[in-house]
């Protein structure tokens, strides 16, 4: 879709009237993105920036290209047969798609949470410490200590101390993903991303989820795929809506939701679509 | 629109009878594996718990009495070999087939892989006779004995090596690569510890079909009363199997006792290690999400 560059021009408008934060200010900037696999184009031509230090919500239909795009920011796509991408992504000025980008250091501090809770076969105590052992992060004895506060960050210290070496196959599905997000907390990141990280679980363990994410920021700018506008609405301060592989609007979440200037915006916020 | 739910009972009927029917046929069937290894057992322990005695164990054969302590040894000293030749080389190769081998190239290597797994025991047992007992001038040996039973037991470390390996949830792979893990940290951490008790499995039925085979043995293994020599050439050793299936043709009592006895000693060597590959196991997955 060539003749789509009058369309581009409008997505940058869109960001400077979105009240995104300046470049300066953006933990990830995205220029004329493109994705696809084989002949088949996902992503076209997506320009945004990412402002440090907030909850931003990806919304859109099924098929939109929000998943894509969440797994091509820690390279995570690179591995499917016909992967391929155009334009650049950047943390913090840095180009991540480059052939020569350490992709190990990248996703240190790129982190992902999964829609289905995934804690490694091990203990919960090495669960918490797979990555700092695999990037040497800490020596030895500073270990407890790390399990410790990482487990109190997620609220799941009382409820597993006394268990620490059992397998964590024994824990709630929200107990494992809490886990899982303090194994990804552990090794510090500077960006989580969460692919509808809430929809496997009940509802008490999803407000526990999206209450620490509040409770996380701005030390840390989480990107989260979501199919519930509702979810959206509570936990984002941002939103970008993705429509057919474009980024069709993308602003404050109060204004989307209240105020949204595209059709199929109206469409989808609505419940007409998707 | 209402209809009449008639023949309520008489379905009811039909389908507890073809409940009872399949319950009777798997019930049978279930007998019919399970009887023949209680019938041999019992008949093995039959025959030789009257006469056993632990100089059996103790002592070596002397013509066609005395004990089967060099059988004992070599069987181990072959099975031993058998688990760090073939073990290495068919994790490896069961490794390269799951993680690397692509396309075209990786089904010609499952095919002969298969191929090999196909080849009778005694045709193996031939060529390594030819090639290497006779070929390389080893003479009846432990070299030329491990390396002909590490090629018939190869292919099914390899298949459940690769098996095993291909089973790991993607959930943990991707887990693993999005906290930044190596792939080589990611093989040895999650892939080859989740597959472990497959891998565990296929060294024990290996080590179980080392002990238990027969043929390729006779052929390049050759025989010997003494204890085994540890070169890998020119050095005849003896074996259980030599046992069961030599002396038991001899018109003499003492040979035809220490037949069965070194047929019992064979079963309790592979029920010890079903009981060892369980502890493995047992241990190596506490975390697991699923237990074996």
């Amino acid at each position: 879709m060539l003749h789509d560059t009058p369309s581009f021009d409008g997505d940058v408008k869109k960001l400077d009237e979105g009240s995104l934060t300046q470049s300066e200010n953006a933990v990830l900037s995205v220029r004329h993105l493109e994705i696809g696999f084989h002949a088949k184009k996902v992503i076209r031509d997506i320009n945004l920036d990412m402002p440090r230090g907030h909850v931003v919500a990806l919304i859109g239909p099924t098929g939109s290209g929000k998943t894509t795009f969440l797994r091509s920011v820690n390279r995570l796509n690179d591995k499917i047969s016909g992967f391929w991408t155009k334009g650049s992504i950047s943390l913090q000025g840095e180009e991540l798609l480059s052939k020569d980008t350490d992709l190990l250091e990248l996703r240190r501090k790129v982190g992902m949470l999964f829609q289905r809770p995934n804690p490694f076969p091990m203990s919960i105590k090495e669960n918490v410490l797979a990555g700092v052992k695999a990037h040497r992060l800490a020596p030895k004895s500073q270990h407890d200590e790390i399990v410790r506060e990482n487990l109190e960050k997620v609220g799941l210290w009382k409820a597993v101390q006394d268990r620490l070496n059992d397998s964590p196959f024994r824990l709630s599905g929200g107990q494992q993903q809490l886990l899982c997000l303090a194994r990804s907390l552990a090794v510090q990141p500077e960006v989580l991303l969460l692919d509808e990280p809430t929809s496997a679980l009940d509802p008490i363990s999803v407000e526990a989820v999206e209450n620490l994410l509040r409770k996380l920021v701005p030390e840390i700018t989480f990107i989260v795929v979501t199919h519930s506008l509702a979810q959206a609405r509570r936990i984002s301060d941002h939103t970008m809506f993705f429509y057919d592989g474009k980024l069709m609007e993308s602003g404050e979440t109060e204004n989307i939701f209240t105020d949204p200037q595209m059709p199929e915006t109206q469409y989808y916020i609505s419940g007409r679509m998707g | 629109m209402s209809y009449q739910i008639s023949n309520h009972k008489k379905r009811s009927t039909s389908r507890r009878l073809a409940n009872g029917v399949v319950l009777t046929l798997s019930s049978i069937a279930l007998l019919a594996v399970i009887a023949p290894s209680i019938w041999i057992v019992f008949q093995i322990l039959h025959k030789a718990l009257p006469h056993f005695g632990l100089s059996v164990l103790t002592k070596s054969g002397v013509g066609l009495d005395g004990g089967l302590k060099n059988e004992i040894i070599g069987t181990a000293v072959i099975s031993i070999g058998v688990v760090i030749v073939a073990g290495s080389i068919g994790i490896l190769s069961g490794i390269y087939l799951a993680q690397y081998a692509k396309g075209r190239f990786a089904s010609i290597l499952r095919a002969a892989s298969d191929i090999l797994a196909g080849i009778p025991s005694i045709v193996l047992g031939y060529v390594g006779y030819s090639a290497l007992v006779v070929g390389f001038h080893w003479g009846f040996s432990l070299g030329a004995g491990v390396i002909t039973l590490s090629v018939l037991v190869m292919p099914y470390i390899a298949k459940t090596t690769e098996v095993a390996l291909r089973q790991v949830p993607i959930n943990y792979i991707e887990g693993a690569e999005a906290l930044g893990f190596k792939p080589t940290r990611i093989l040895s951490r999650i892939t080859l510890k989740t597959a472990l008790p497959g891998i565990t499995t296929g060294l024990i039925v290996a080590m179980a079909i080392s002990v238990g085979e027969t043929a390729p043995l006779l052929y390049t293994a050759g025989y010997s009363q003494n204890l085994p020599k540890l070169t890998i050439t020119h050095s005849p050793l003896g074996y259980l199997t030599y046992a069961v299936w030599t002396f038991y043709n001899q018109p003499n009592k003492t040979a035809l006792q220490l037949s069965y006895d070194a047929g019992m000693v064979i079963m309790v060597l592979i029920l010890l290690l079903i009981g060892i590959s369980r502890i493995i196991v047992a241990q190596t997955q506490r975390h697991a999400e699923t237990r074996r």
